[in-house]
């Protein structure tokens, strides 16, 4: 298992640029989102509405991010390998909802698990883009078994301290 | 413990048992073909068990029948394949070689759902051999994908949109596992693909210097 740590782009800043809704605490960050030009260089990852669904059902909130009144795109599914949606954490929700976090990884833990076991590697990447306390914001790439996707919570928390 | 009043589990277990029986390559090809037989008659049981489920609102009932369903499909399959390698069809060998490993991760999916049917132990292992069998017996694949942008996909289970309906892909509903239909996509592009999602979108003749050549028999055709 690897993460790494990287600087990444004002995410509300981002969201204006590209004429998207605002993400809330907890988002689905689109493909592209930090480097795109404009909204039309966006989709999703197929299993974001999935994901959503399932954070949902175990009683958390989540938000995709995209154009306002616009449907949600997503990209064709085109290899077995699985690419997980992008998760965005707002400094907030780590002291308001820890409760919709732990679903959210968990969730994604489900969808990994599953998206793994007919390939012959059992690893999978992650991505999440937290908000630290001094307002900047990280994205940490998570490499590794899909049975330990959740591993990443404490280094989210302590990111989010930061 | 869901009743089956009119289908028997140990019946099916044991029809599913003798299917797996002769589910490998030496086994006599009589015996295979005449298996086929009494296993496609269980799943017309089963599909008659499920349906009546179905009209009576009974899902917990209709989705153990899936689940049984899907995973005698899967055996019902990976035997084909043998057939249809002893009688020299090795494309259609590899078509039911994937759907049976698609059978499998559906049944697999869905009695996970299903409360009181034990682990799917078994039926993970048996989409190993499944994979297995796609390395050791196979010639290597090349395949082929699209890339592009979905921009409308429906729900199997209501037919609404699927982005925004309650249902998730790949859980049973009333005796139905739910997935997607893209209705809308703007195509980009066409590749190769080590890994492809679709295992049936592959190259099938290639040509060279004797002639067009089937990548699965090697024939020129």
């Amino acid at each position: 298992m690897s993460t790494m740590l990287e600087d990444y782009p004002d995410v509300y800043a981002r969201a204006e640029q590209l004429g998207l809704v605002s993400p809330s605490d907890l988002a689905i960050l689109p493909d592209g989102f930090a480097t795109a030009a404009t909204s039309d260089g966006v989709s999703h990852e197929p299993d974001a509405a999935t994901l959503q669904k399932l954070i949902v059902e175990a009683g958390g909130e989540i938000d995709i991010v995209r154009a306002p009144d616009s449907p949600l795109y997503v990209r064709v599914q085109k290899t077995a390998e699985w690419v997980a949606p992008t998760i965005y954490i707002a400094t907030e929700l780590v002291a308001q909802n820890p409760d919709y976090l732990r679903i959210t990884i968990e969730s994604l833990k489900y969808l990994a698990k599953r998206a793994v076991r007919s390939l012959s590697t059992s690893n999978v990447s992650v991505s999440y883009v937290v908000q630290t306390q001094r307002g900047a914001f990280k994205k940490l790439d998570y490499v590794g078994p899909a049975s330990a996707v959740d591993d990443v919570l404490s280094q989210i928390r302590q990111l989010v301290d930061d | 413990m869901i009743d089956l009043e009119d289908f028997s589990f140990d019946g099916f277990n044991d029809v599913a048992e003798r299917a797996q029986t002769l589910g490998f390559g030496p086994r006599a090809l009589e015996l295979q073909e005449s298996r086929i037989v009494e296993v496609r008659e269980c799943l017309s049981h089963l599909e008659v068990a499920k349906g009546k489920a179905i009209v009576n609102r009974d899902e917990a009932k209709a989705n153990l029948l899936l689940t049984m369903e899907l995973s005698l499909e899967a055996i019902l399959y990976h035997l084909l394949m043998w057939i249809d390698i002893k009688r020299d069809r090795g494309e259609e060998a590899w078509q039911h070689l994937i759907k049976a490993q698609y059978s499998t991760e559906a049944a697999i999916d869905v009695r996970e759902q299903v409360i009181g049917v034990g682990s799917a132990n078994r039926l993970e292992n048996f989409l190993k051999l499944l994979l297995l069998t796609e390395r050791i017996v196979f010639p290597p694949q090349t395949f082929l994908s699209i890339g592009g942008r979905v921009k409308a996909r429906e729900c199997s289970v209501c037919g609404t949109c699927y982005d925004s309906c309650e249902h998730i892909k790949g859980r049973a509903y009333m005796g139905e596992v739910c997935c997607t239909i893209l209705t809308m996509v703007d195509l980009e592009e066409v590749s190769f693909v080590p890994v492809p999602a679709n295992k049936l979108a592959r190259v099938t003749h290639f040509q060279d210097q004797d002639g067009r050549r089937n990548k699965m028999t090697w024939r020129i055709e």
